[in-house]
């Protein structure tokens, strides 16, 4: 029963995690721009990182080594070192945009001055990092997030359009003729589904946690699976509640509060407050996600003593790490960078540092003599190696359509 | 280490994890250090790691960086103190008695400083 | 120094020329987007009608609405129109002030149901006068 009770608390932790900045922000305005159109592109996202992440715990579970551990192991210093490099600076700039989301949320429910809702909230995040216990954090900021179902509320109330939903899962340009920035959007969402500070995040878990491949295994698999592709399902509800209120008015819904507009004429004030706190808890669990991501993997790569479950001074340079990080990041916020135009440099950057992260991944998960008996089987290879060829394609097509398109602006 | 058997230095040690005789994270094999000679055959003396040893690792602009950035010592742990070799590399002592806490110290003495660390 | 007097001169000259030149396709696209934010400022203040926002909420939402009208405004006020589309890009930049002036008001008193209650409409005929611009250019 309590492997039950686990195992869920997992998955709905990782639903809750699923939507950060990025998905708030391309999903909302790839539905008021182009309706049901893009759907494939966030399901096809959810279909590739449960396959990654899946690999991922796996590999971890396996070899008692973390995503990076294995990239430098497998692929050499060097290449180790440029994948460090790319990682971090993407995963530095998701922090900032997250941090950002959070204080721009934080305006919108108390309508303080924004650079002083900067240094609230990156007191909030670190102070919960250092006081609360991990799993404390995890629930508090994954339920939270579930507060986002209220778009899947909203957007039923609506009345989705069935038929084009169903339509919107077949990639094709339904009526429109901006192909440019239709493809501009279909990468932020696939690339907002596939960061790849979670696969670090999640691997380091699966380490710590001792995961043995005789018990968790299967919980892994069932975590990526649902958790991950149910997690999309928010994605979905914030498009079908954009495409069926934004996009009928001419509404671009480029901001948070524009999006939140949407639960709030749908459902009154309620509405209005449980989007913004469910944003405030999804954006604000992917700020701790990024920001460990950022300290594990710098740990990891010179082999420092690292850990999330471990009392600060436990793990004193990856603690230091973190701090630094947020430290950067409330410095970039503070000079008065729009935080979602920085989302959208995080998102598309990180498509190009993706093949450096998924590559390695994927090499060691099909290697035999890594795996053993767990290696890839012809499922797991088909689709890792169709998943690397799309994230390839994104990755050369990812910045020249950010430049043709002008930031998705036409 | 006591036992004999075949390493392969690339696969099995190189870049490996190292840890102390309490399970603690000590940084990583970035070098080993050989001797004797093609002909007569080659023995593994050390494990090097930090300073050098890794900056040596890099080429060109990421060398230079690395110079710019790491500027930790070289420490050399004979083979000897080798406990053990699986996905990390055991050692038989204490990160501090090998000269591999230094880093980890001075940190710690700045996150001391903070209440509840 | 020749090279930072150099980047000075192209700086000065491009912060001359912020406004660039209106095209066709740019006017349209200003347009929609004074239509996106007016629709935007009309259901915000038809929320307030109704009592269904938060001040905290209508204040920063009203302000950065009206933030995104007057520099949609300023940046037409200095932009070239082409010939043939002079008129039409000075009635969208006082339709743009217009509403960022409609949107301060309401950033200013976010609690004001009756004052929420006559923008709604104000900055709904905004909207569909600027609707009706995009499509003519």
């Amino acid at each position: 029963m309590n492997k039950i009770v686990g195992v869920a608390l997992g998955v709905l932790a990782a639903i809750g995690g699923f939507v950060d900045i990025g998905d708030l922000v391309f999903s909302s305005e790839a539905g008021g721009k182009f309706g049901y159109q893009l759907i494939w592109a966030i399901v096809l996202g959810a279909i590739g990182i449960a396959v990654y992440a899946e690999m991922c715990g796996r590999v971890a579970t396996v070899t008692k080594r973390p995503v990076f551990d294995v990239i430098r192991e497998r692929m050499g210093f060097e290449f180790g070192l440029g994948t460090l490099i790319a990682s971090q600076l993407v995963n530095v700039m998701t922090l900032i945009a997250e941090v950002g989301g959070v204080a721009l949320v934080l305006q919108l429910l108390a309508g303080l001055d924004y650079r002083l809702l900067v240094v609230m909230a990156v007191l909030v995040l670190v102070i919960s990092i250092w006081l609360l216990p991990f799993e404390w954090i995890e629930r508090v900021y994954g339920f939270g997030g579930l507060l986002l179902i209220v778009f899947a509320v909203a957007a039923l109330h609506l009345g989705p359009d069935w038929h084009r939903m169903a339509n919107g899962l077949v990639p094709h340009p339904q009526g429109t003729t901006n192909y440019l920035v239709l493809a501009y959007f279909a990468v932020g969402l696939f690339a907002s589904s596939m960061m790849p500070y979670e696969v670090f995040f999640y691997s380091s878990g699966a380490v710590e946690e001792g995961w043995t491949p005789e018990s968790e295994l299967t919980l892994n698999k069932i975590t990526a699976i649902f958790g991950f592709g149910v997690g999309a399902f928010l994605s979905i509800s914030i498009i079908v509640m954009s495409a069926e209120y934004f996009l009928p008015q001419g509404i671009d819904p480029n901001t948070l509060g524009t999006a939140a507009l949407g639960p709030q004429a749908i459902l009154g004030e309620t509405g209005l407050l449980l989007a913004l706190l469910g944003m405030f808890f999804a954006v604000g669990g992917a700020a701790i996600d990024s920001s460990f991501a950022a300290a594990y993997n710098l740990a990891q790569f010179f082999g420092w003593d690292w850990g999330k479950y471990r009392r600060p001074r436990g793990a004193p340079r990856f603690t230091l790490t973190w701090i630094v990080v947020f430290g950067l990041a409330f410095l970039i916020l503070m000079t008065g960078v729009n935080p979602l135009y920085v989302t959208e440099f995080a998102v598309i950057f990180s498509v190009v540092a993706m093949p450096l992260t998924y590559l390695p991944l994927l090499l060691v998960a099909r290697d035999k003599g890594y795996m053993g008996q767990y290696a890839n089987g012809r499922l797991g290879n088909v689709l890792g190696w169709l998943y690397f060829g799309i994230i390839l394609l994104v990755a050369l097509s990812a910045v020249p359509l950010m430049t043709l398109t002008n930031l998705g602006q036409g | 280490m006591s036992e004999q058997r075949t390493l392969d230095l690339a696969l099995s040690i190189l870049d490996h994890q190292l840890t102390d005789d309490e399970g603690r994270r000590c940084g990583r094999v970035d070098d080993v250090e050989l001797a004797g000679d093609l002909e007569s055959g080659l023995t593994v003396e050390a494990i090097l790691t930090g300073g050098t040893a890794r900056r040596g690792r890099a080429r060109g602009g990421f060398r230079r960086l690395l110079r710019y950035l790491d500027h930790s010592a070289k420490v050399r742990v004979p083979w000897a103190e080798i406990r053990g070799i699986t996905h990390v590399v055991k050692l038989e002592h204490s990160a501090h008695e090998l000269r591999l806490a230094r880093h980890d110290d001075r940190a710690r003495r700045i996150i001391e400083g903070i209440p509840r660390s | 120094m020749t090279r930072a007097l150099a980047v000075l001169c192209l700086v000065s000259l491009l912060a001359a020329c912020r406004g660039g030149s209106v095209t066709p396709f740019r006017f349209q696209h200003d347009a929609e987007s004074l239509a996106s934010i007016s629709t935007d400022g009309s259901l915000l203040a038809h929320g307030i009608f109704k009592g269904e926002t938060t001040d905290a909420y209508a204040r920063i939402h009203a302000s950065e609405l009206g933030k995104e009208s007057g520099q949609l405004a300023a940046i037409l006020r200095s932009a070239h129109p082409r010939p043939g589309l002079r008129a039409k890009t000075a009635q969208l930049v006082a339709l743009a002030q217009r509403a960022s002036n409609l949107l301060g008001q309401i950033a200013e008193a976010p609690s004001d149901r009756s004052l929420a209650g006559r923008l709604t409409d104000a900055l709904e005929h905004i909207s569909s006068v600027a609707t009706k611009l995009s499509k003519s250019a």
